[in-house]
């Protein structure tokens, strides 16, 4: 039996402009389990990014509740969700948005220091991080302009982990790399969910959702879909595709 | 660029130079008697004469000598002052009289110490220059240093990355140094490389996705052409007769046909009757809340929290309902209402309750019906159609009614269906 | 015409900006303007007045028996005077009277005002009629301005021991003894009660008044001169008996001074502000175009020129500035009055606000070719531009950066550690606040001394103008037995100490010049000379800086000094300043003027008294020694009413320095922080997402303005307390000051200081606090 993470009941999101309503999300109902790489899937409009932001505490739902292990992070005003964000949450967006003014692994400590207050260990740990994503010591040192698009994303998920955190939420972080930038990338998120680490992903791509082990699928803010996959192996892929196609079609994908 | 800052260095020593210069040229020298310290001495001898205690010359810092009118010493600051006035002059000291009461009672002589004053200078003059060289060496050897770092060393590494680049080793990078004057220059060396070795991936990656996608699109194509085949098959396999699978088709399409258009026409009567038209669009169940405040002009509705959720409905129309189901337990049980919601499957389940006498249990599956009164409505207003257009509306909005009796009163319950 | 179409789309596209900036250039043309004014009616301003009374531009004032015919002919007959009136007039050498807060003991001179007179007549600002006759007035404007006398009121003037009271009639306005810092005022008394105080106080009081105009005023000292070469003052009858001159010029000089200072003081802030204005609006000029670059791109690729891009950039900022400039020039107006306010104060003169359309020009001008050249300049570098290059929207170039503030190593806490970050991003930008921190900051200070030592510890500003603070002056009867009396009261209780302080008229090397005598300076309050010393000895003289340069003798030189028709020689000992009669003066011992009047022992004996009040010791020495002393004076309760017209002047400057830099910083650091809020939203809302708070991000920010605004702080306070002496002497060098001495108070400075750090950090708070508004999720969206 797994444990879930995250729970929402009727999330609803509802974007208005000028008096027009827009309801991006309606009454889901989801839960996510721990260790779990749930991808969610989805055409552009559908919701998936907003669904996403939402889940993590980066914005508030219009409605319904969300309930991060016992706590009800809908209920947090904008101050206790950051900090919830900096205990439990890790980022990482298809823009990559690392700090230009500072060095790679300024990027990670900025991000580290929120919490630890021993530099010297969370130095550590940023740099055995950034080791185990494949960043060599000379690219520590580089200016985020200074880097491919995979190194970048690759120093993003680092960022992202410095902090353990429980979840780590994932918008389209392949969206902007070329496709052996996208594996490197890939990897790293295999890897690391391989040791545990839950992981929650936003994309379009198939390929990219492949890695995940649940599938979600959503059209016009309500999730049509959700399929269970067998954990990710290399090698096994076009099996995978195969299974990951047909339920995509089925969902008139 | 960096020769900007060349110049301003070399700006900068020229300016300092000058105002050293100026500065050392400012320093006063002086080399004339202090004629009011002379002023002071005379005075203050003259005053005291004929005593002359060391005390009373405390104040005074010049060394001095008195002599008498015959030229014999009286008293000196310090042993070596010039006592004779030979001597005196012969070092361009002062030599004043003293007078007391219009009468010439002896000298004084003051001592210049000019030779003093010009050994300084010679002095401060030798220092300056000095300095001044020395900071010039200074400056051109710490030139030097920057000149061999910053441009030779860059150099010597670009001779190497160019041998790497020609032998096809495109993976070694140009190291860069953060004060390279030639940043943007080894930079650009180091993106033809990048650019290299980019272009020969892409080329790589080019060749693979074509074969990809001739993959993928055969895959795809398969499901729809099955399914297609499968009805093709079927057809098949009942047609007997040509002519009868035509006649059947045209048939079966007619039939259709009229069910729509009695459909349509029965739909269109009641509409134009009660103008029942129905927009259904998404809203937050928090809403209701208004919309039972609207209807509950005896203001003895207690309506309890709402479930947030988004449920399908339509404003206005669900407004109606509302007014109507309200004004129904005003009318009939004349007690307080109280409003309960849950969410239940894919309903939002309001349940509106009042605590009057309820509907006789044989009425009850004829409530919805078309101009049906209760037995209870007698003497009272009504067309018996509330109900039957509340449930029509509600069914349009994708929902359901329904009502029964309580030990305690009668509930009627709206069910909204959610959003998805 | 495709030009104007764009202008109109650029200035549509950012209100706020445009608002901003007009406020800050209609600031500047302001204060511009406001400077200019001041500047070009302050020079003229005494001369038009002058014209404009049609005062005499030089009286002179003696007892009825003294007058002979041949003393009015001389002013008559003497080369290039255009009128001259003689008229009889009463005076009183020592009256007392209410000014201000304190008792104000001057020479008095009372004018009919029936009579007719030509030159300096009547000319009332205020007037009430309902006055009677026998008991009415006419006083000085300053007595309305800084005397606190109102219309009605009644006046109480103590002359020998006995009160005289009369009710308020008017206020006059005069340029020559309209304030009290002339050691004579003049009054009117209407006809009736001029008639019964002539009475009264019998012929010792009768005076004869000589007004003269002249074609070139400013020839009016050397008339005083020539005149007293033909009659030179007996020293006798210049000390026992009445006599009082003056000129237009040194009433200028004297009057003038503090006005100027003041004017200069305005002027010179209005330039720092200007300047910081004009530094802001580069700031944003260039930040407007370099946000616009996007767009510069989509026009090149339309198929603008350069010629057209440019143009409509320059145009847009030039009408900006005309607008902007123009509504300063009508703003500047309001503050005019103000000014007024300070001159009438200061002057005890009204002053008129002329319109000088050409100044006017000048500042719109001024202020609209700054701002167009910079963003002209600005312009250029966008010209250069390929439109694919802007359109990737970057006059960005590739450099290498160091990693300032290394979170790794660095030590500190984690805000401190971003902030130090942002600091390092734009050090432009910073540089810039640095420099307007140190001018507004520096000009506070330098208010704040100026106020702290002409309004609250007036010591220094007193010795600078050369006027002794002692305690009490008593004068005695005659030389004879001013000794004795310096001795008496020597031994009385609570006298810390006694110095003979006296002034004659003299000539040095052929110039006249008022010469201090004491028989030793050492005992004195106010010591003057600032190089060498003070005489000491029979032979020696100091003499005052203006004296120096106008002999060309220093240190170490001898001059001849002549007075009664006796001559002798002095070595020069000392140099010194001082404010009054145009800083000429020389310091001569007792013993040295017996060189020149054989029997002088001087009359005027300074008290210093140490844990007594004044007046107790005033009752005191009137009660024993009364026969011998013919006047006593309080010294302090005459400094505190006579310097009371400058503190509220300079109070007033200070409120206006003060308050500007205040509204300098506040609009500077919200400008900064907004600019950088759009700029960094980026990276704020990942720092958002990543989990900083709110309250963090705004320290972040608010902190990375903190460093710089404390080092233009302090480099301003420490600017202030060095260079503040160093600045004043050079606006009074025209005056005769070499060397200003005003206390700097540490401790205020400091917390001036404080007080402004913390006004930042409170305002960029404020300002940051829209930082509540930046979300992650604008990252989604962008």
């Amino acid at each position: 039996m797994q444990n879930v993470w995250l729970k929402t009941e009727k999330l609803c999101k509802t974007f208005s402009s000028g008096g027009l309503q827009q309801h991006v999300l309606k009454n889901l109902d989801i839960r996510l389990m721990k260790g779990d790489f749930t991808v969610i899937m989805g055409s552009s409009g559908s919701g998936k990014s907003t669904l996403l932001y939402a889940l993590s505490g980066m914005d508030k739902p219009t409605l319904g509740t969300i309930h991060f292990g016992d706590s009800e992070i809908s209920k947090l005003n904008n101050d206790k969700l950051a900090i919830f964000r900096r205990n439990n949450c890790g980022f990482v967006f298809q823009q990559i948005h690392l700090l230009d003014n500072m060095s790679v692994l300024d990027n990670v400590l900025a991000s580290g220091l929120l919490i630890s207050r021993n530099k010297k260990e969370t130095a550590a740990r940023a740099k055995q991080l950034l080791t185990e994503v494949g960043l060599t010591e000379e690219t520590w040192r580089k200016f985020p302009s200074q880097l491919s698009g995979g190194e970048a994303q690759r120093a993003g998920i680092v960022r992202a982990l410095i902090n353990k955190p429980a979840i780590l939420f994932a918008d389209e972080p392949t969206g902007a790399l070329n496709s052996a930038a996208s594996d490197s990338v890939l990897d790293v998120l295999t890897k690391m969910n391989q040791t545990g680490q839950s992981i929650v992903m936003v994309t379009h791509d198939i390929k990219t959702a492949m890695r995940g082990n649940r599938i979600l699928f959503l059209r016009d803010g309500v999730i049509r879909g959700d399929m269970s996959l067998g954990p990710y192996q290399k090698g096994h892929s076009a099996e995978r595709q195969e299974q990951l196609q047909d339920f995509l079609s089925d969902m008139r994908w | 660029m960096k020769s900007k800052g060349l110049l301003v260095i070399a700006a900068a020593i020229c300016a300092a130079g000058i105002l050293f210069f100026i500065l050392i040229n400012k320093i006063p020298v002086n080399t004339d008697v202090d004629v009011v310290a002379v002023n002071e001495i005379v005075k203050t001898v003259e005053s005291h004469w004929p005593d002359t205690n060391r005390e009373d010359y405390a104040a005074i810092t010049l060394p001095f000598a008195i002599l008498d009118t015959n030229g014999n010493l009286i008293y000196e600051t310090s042993a070596g002052v010039f006592t004779t006035l030979n001597n005196a002059i012969k070092h361009n000291s002062t030599i004043v009289e003293i007078t007391k009461g219009g009468l010439f009672i002896g000298k004084i002589i003051v001592v210049n110490d000019y030779k003093q004053t010009i050994h300084d200078i010679k002095h401060r003059l030798a220092m300056t220059v000095g300095i001044a060289f020395a900071l010039l060496a200074l400056l051109c050897g710490g030139y030097a240093i920057w000149l061999n770092r910053t441009v030779f060393k860059p150099f010597m590494r670009l001779q190497s990355f160019a041998t790497n680049v020609a032998t096809g080793n495109l993976d070694v990078p140009l190291p860069m140094s953060r004060h390279n004057p030639f940043g943007a220059f080894t930079e650009s060396f180091d993106l033809m490389r990048e650019q290299l070795a980019a272009a020969r991936q892409s080329e790589y990656e080019a060749n693979r996705s074509k074969k990809e996608l001739v993959a993928s699109l055969s895959h795809d194509i398969k499901t729809p052409v099955a399914s297609i085949k499968a009805v093709i098959e079927l057809m098949l396999v009942s047609a007997t007769d040509e002519k009868v699978i035509r006649q059947l088709n045209t048939m079966y399409a007619k039939a259709d046909q009229i069910h729509l258009l009695i459909t349509d026409m029965f739909h269109a009567a009641l509409e134009e009757m009660t103008q029942l038209h129905v927009t259904v669009s998404e809203q937050s169940s928090s809403i209701l809340h208004e919309m039972f405040a609207k209807a509950d002009y005896d203001e003895r509705v207690h309506c309890e929290p709402i479930p947030p959720c988004l449920v399908l409905m339509d404003v206005s129309r669900l407004q109606q309902v509302i007014d109507n189901v309200i004004s129904n337990a005003y009318k009939y049980a004349k007690t307080d209402v109280t409003v309960r919601c849950h969410i239940q499957n894919d309903y939002l389940e309001i349940n509106i309750m009042d605590y009057g006498n309820g509907v006789d249990q044989d009425e009850l599956p004829l409530l919805f019906n078309k101009f049906y009164r209760g037995a209870n409505a007698e003497g009272q207003s009504g067309s018996g159609l509330g109900l039957f257009i509340s449930n029509y509306l509600i069914q349009n909005m994708q929902g359901d009614t329904e009502c029964y009796n309580r030990s305690d009163g009668f509930t009627v319950v709206l069910r909204l269906k959610l959003a998805s | 015409m495709s030009i104007l179409n764009l202008i109109k789309a650029n200035l549509r596209k950012g209100k706020g900006t445009v608002v901003s900036l007009i406020l800050l250039i209609a600031a500047a043309s302001l204060l511009l303007n406001v400077g200019l004014t001041i500047i070009s009616s302050m020079s003229s301003f005494y001369e038009h007045k002058v014209e404009e009374l049609s005062d005499p531009h030089v009286v002179m004032m003696m007892e009825q028996s003294d007058y002979k015919q041949e003393n009015g002919d001389f002013f008559r007959n003497y080369d290039g005077v255009t009128a001259t009136e003689v008229e009889s007039i009463l005076v009183m050498p020592s009256a007392t009277m209410r000014f201000g807060d304190s008792d104000l003991n001057t020479a008095l001179s009372l004018l009919d005002a029936d009579t007719d007179r030509k030159l300096g007549p009547l000319k009332l600002i205020e007037k009430l009629d309902s006055v009677p006759d026998n008991e009415a007035i006419y006083l000085p404007y300053s007595y309305n301005r800084s005397g606190g006398y109102k219309l009605g009121d009644s006046i109480t003037i103590a002359y020998q021991d006995k009160p005289y009271s009369y009710k308020v009639a008017g206020f006059f306005e005069s340029t020559m003894l309209g304030t009290n810092n002339m050691g004579l005022i003049k009054m009117f008394l209407s006809g009736a009660a001029y008639e019964a105080l002539s009475a009264k106080l019998g012929g010792d009081a009768r005076g004869i008044l000589i007004s003269a105009a002249m074609q070139d005023m400013t020839r009016s000292t050397r008339i005083l001169d020539d005149y007293h070469k033909v009659y030179p003052l007996v020293s006798e009858g210049a000390t026992a008996k009445f006599h009082y001159m003056a000129d237009i010029e040194s009433m200028k000089q004297v009057n003038g001074l503090t006005v100027n200072m003041i004017a200069m003081i305005l002027v010179a802030f209005a330039v720092v502000i200007v300047l910081a204005a004009l530094l802001v609006i580069r700031f944003r000029v260039s930040n407007m175009i370099k946000d616009s670059v996007v767009n510069i791109g989509v026009l090149k690729a339309l198929g603008y020129t350069n010629r057209q891009i440019t143009s409509s950039h320059v145009g847009q900022f030039l009408l900006l500035s005309l607008l902007a400039g123009v509504i300063g020039v009508e703003l500047s107006y309001l503050f005019f009055p103000q000014f007024g306010n300070i001159l009438s104060t200061l002057t005890g003169l009204l002053w008129e606000q002329r319109e000088a359309v050409v100044l006017n020009l000048i500042s719109i001008l001024f202020v609209m070719i700054s701002v167009t050249l910079v963003a002209l300049f600005t312009s250029l570098r966008v010209r250069k531009l390929h439109p694919v290059t802007a359109l990737r929207g970057g006059l960005k170039t590739h450099s290498f950066k160091r990693n300032y503030f290394s979170l790794e190593k660095a030590r500190g806490g984690l805000q401190l550690l971003h902030a130090g970050k942002s600091i390092m991003i734009n050090s432009k930008q910073n540089l810039m606040i640095t420099l307007i921190m140190i001018a507004v900051t520096f000009a506070s200070v330098f208010s704040l001394a100026l106020y702290d030592n002409i309004a609250r510890d007036k010591t220094a500003f007193i010795h600078l103008v050369g006027a002794e603070t002692s305690n009490v002056a008593v004068q005695a009867k005659s030389e004879a037995i001013s000794g004795k009396l310096k001795a008496a009261i020597d031994g009385m209780d609570g006298v810390q100490r006694t110095a003979m302080m006296d002034t004659i008229t003299t000539m040095v090397d052929g110039q006249s010049i008022f010469a201090y005598v004491s028989d030793d300076f050492a005992k004195l309050d106010n010591q003057m000379v600032y190089e060498g010393r003070f005489p000491k000895f029979d032979n020696e003289i100091a003499i005052s800086w203006a004296v120096s340069k106008l002999i060309d003798k220093g240190i170490g030189d001898t001059v001849d000094v002549e007075t009664g028709g006796a001559k002798h020689t002095y070595l020069v000992t000392g140099m010194s300043q001082s404010i009054s009669n145009m800083g000429q003066a020389v310091y001569l011992t007792a013993s040295g003027v017996q060189h020149l009047i054989p029997n002088y022992k001087g009359l005027l004996i300074q008290v210093y008294l140490d844990g007594m009040t004044n007046t107790q010791f005033i009752t005191d020495v009137k009660a024993k020694y009364g026969a011998m002393a013919s006047e006593v004076t309080d010294v302090d309760a005459t400094i505190d009413s006579q310097s009371s017209i400058y503190s509220t002047a300079v109070a007033a400057v200070m409120g206006i320095v003060l308050v500007i830099t205040v509204v300098v910083i506040v609009l500077i650091l919200f400008m900064v922080v907004r600019t950088a809020l759009l700029k960094r939203r980026r990276d704020f809302g990942i720092m958002k997402a990543t989990g900083y708070t709110t309250s963090q991000l705004m320290n972040q920010l608010t902190f990375s303005y903190m460093p710089i605004m404390l080092v233009g702080v302090m480099i301003g306070g420490a600017l202030g307390a060095l260079c503040t002496n160093g600045i004043l002497t050079v606006l009074l060098s025209s005056s005769g000051i070499h060397n200003v001495q005003f206390t700097i108070k540490l401790p205020m400075i400091t917390a001036l200081c404080i007080a402004l750090v913390v006004l930042a950090y409170a305002v960029s708070m404020t300002a940051a606090y829209r930082m509540k508004h930046i979300t992650p999720h604008g990252l989604i969206t962008e």
